[in-house]
């Protein structure tokens, strides 16, 4: 049942300490955070196909390196923007307010009613 | 995967492995002075070792401090590595002349892969620190200026990253000209880099309220294709851009002809541009998008590409956006022994900050303490810039006070 608890998105609290634990590395860090799962089971599926034992090797070289590039630019799907652009009326709202343009008042309104709401 | 240290050989240097973060791992050596030995560098790649850009960074490295130790294994796939002091010192034979002062880094054709800005952001962070001022001309074959797919460009460095210095109070002397513009693969560019202002400690930041954003300015620029190129990729920028706000402003800079490669071969012509947003309260956001020779894509593909990645990032919010974090925190962690705050969106949390965090553990600075953030906190209703309060993290830092060793105290 451990990791069914590790799924759930973690809270601001765990971050903390998931930052600094040094059993989980810092990709499951970043996808504990996200709130994706992550492969527990990396190390044991490599015991499953012991004929392959041979081959197994080579796999692993493109995939070692590929998560060691020292990166300057982060990463971005362009093609999941294009659709997150698309699709999401109210994330346009979300960032319509991030501008000086933003009508404020509408916003403290908004914000006077999620108060009220609790 | 960071470091334990390794008692049983040498008591002071800590061992690392891989070739992660392998710039700011040495930076941070230099920093604070610790020795430091990276193991297995791609040791199980076809192609061990150290890549010719890090090698060439390594030169800098070695230009730009005194008394460093550099041993690499003859495989390539270790290093050892004594930091000196941090500052550059002309020989004394040619003392007398200004020029001397000036370091050329040359940048070999092998390392064209990688644009520029992979020496120029940490150098920067070692430039504060430094005993005298860095004058660093980047030049050579492998000198690339527009954005690659894993770096981005000088364009982006000089109008988003040299800016989070002056949150600093570091704001004399700071100058990225580019004289040379160039695209990748092929480079033959050239960037010069005034960074005169030394501190001894920078002052603990606090950084809390990311503000709105204000104005969008942005540099695109063509490479030996037509400048027609221009016009088409800030007309689609300016399509999904235009509808936030007015104050958007996109040079356009033409150079006819790319730099001739080597052997009096055409430079790689391309084209590419470069995005910030400024906030009210001086918060940066930036994207960047060129053309590459490996997948064809239309001008307005660029333009409206990078206009969507600013989107993103804006939309990530917090006071520092993720190509600055390093720069960032770099600074935190080397300053006065108070506590630092600044606010992060949640979406800043990725693979490399988090090994980098643990990198300055590592390195015997601590560890960082993350708080939920509430607008509350000292500011007036409306203070987040538009953010809700679960999309924000608070990240205080604690200095370590190293600040620079090799500045005279006044």
């Amino acid at each position: 049942f451990k990791s069914t608890s590790r799924n759930k998105r973690k809270g601001v609290k765990e971050l903390g300490k998931l930052l600094y634990d040094d059993t989980l590395s810092i990709v499951n860090v970043a996808k504990l955070w996200r709130g994706e799962t992550i492969d527990e089971a990396d190390g044991e599926d490599e015991e499953v196909g012991g004929d392959d034992d041979f081959f197994k090797k080579a796999k692993n070289v493109d995939v070692e390196d590929s998560t060691t590039v020292d990166r300057g630019m982060p990463v971005f799907d362009i093609e999941a923007l294009e659709r997150k652009w698309k699709e999401t009326e109210a994330d346009m709202e979300d960032l319509r307010r991030r501008f000086i343009t933003a009508n404020l008042l509408d916003e403290q309104e908004k914000r006077e009613d999620g108060e009220d709401d609790m | 995967m960071p470091s334990k240290q390794s008692l049983s050989a040498a008591p002071q240097s800590l061992t690392f492995t891989t070739s992660t973060a392998f710039r700011h791992r040495l930076v941070q050596a230099t920093l604070t002075g610790k020795p430091i030995r990276i193991t297995s560098i791609r040791s199980s790649s076809l192609t061990p070792g150290l890549r010719p850009h890090e090698v060439s960074f390594l030169r800098l490295l070695d230009a730009l401090t005194n008394g460093g130790v550099f041993q690499i294994s003859e495989t390539g796939t270790t290093l050892f590595y004594k930091p000196g002091l941090i500052g550059h010192t002309p020989s004394p034979n040619s003392a007398t002349s200004s020029a001397s002062k000036v370091i050329k880094h040359v940048i070999s054709a092998e390392s064209s892969g990688r644009g520029v800005t992979y020496f120029l952001e940490p150098t920067c962070i070692l430039a504060p620190f430094s005993k005298s001022p860095f004058n660093i001309i980047f030049s050579g074959p492998g000198c690339v200026t527009s954005s690659t797919e894993q770096d981005y460009s000088v364009d982006t460095f000089r109008t988003a990253i040299l800016p989070l210095y002056s949150h600093f109070n570091i704001i004399a002397k700071l100058e990225c000209r580019i004289i040379k513009r160039s695209c990748s693969p092929g480079g033959g560019g050239e960037v010069s880099l005034t960074f005169g202002h030394q501190i001894r400690l920078p002052p603990t930041l606090h950084l809390r309220n990311p503000g709105r954003i204000k104005r969008i300015r942005g540099v695109c620029y063509t490479v030996g294709v037509s400048s027609g190129n221009n016009q088409r990729m800030i007309h689609a920028a300016r399509e999904v851009l235009n509808q936030f706000i007015n104050d958007i402003y996109i040079y356009s800079e033409t150079v006819g002809h790319a730099p001739a490669a080597e052997n009096g071969k055409r430079g790689t012509p391309g084209f590419g541009m470069s995005l910030v947003a400024t906030s009210s309260t001086d918060c940066l956001y930036s994207a960047d998008w060129g053309s590459s020779t490996e997948v064809i894509r239309t001008p307005e593909e660029i333009g409206r590409g990078c206009a969507l990645r600013l989107v993103e990032e804006i939309l990530k919010g917090g006071c520092v956006q993720r190509i600055g974090m390093k720069t960032v925190v770099s600074l935190m962690m080397m300053g006065s022994e108070d506590v630092g705050r600044v606010v992060l969106g949640k979406g800043v949390v990725e693979e490399e900050f988090v090994g980098h965090l643990r990198d300055w553990k590592a390195f015997g600075c601590g560890e960082v303490l993350v708080k939920e953030w509430s607008g509350s906190e000292g500011l007036a209703g409306g203070g987040m810039g538009g953010m809700d309060e679960g999309q924000l993290i608070s990240l205080g830092v604690v200095g370590k006070g190293v600040g620079n060793v090799g500045r005279k105290v006044a």
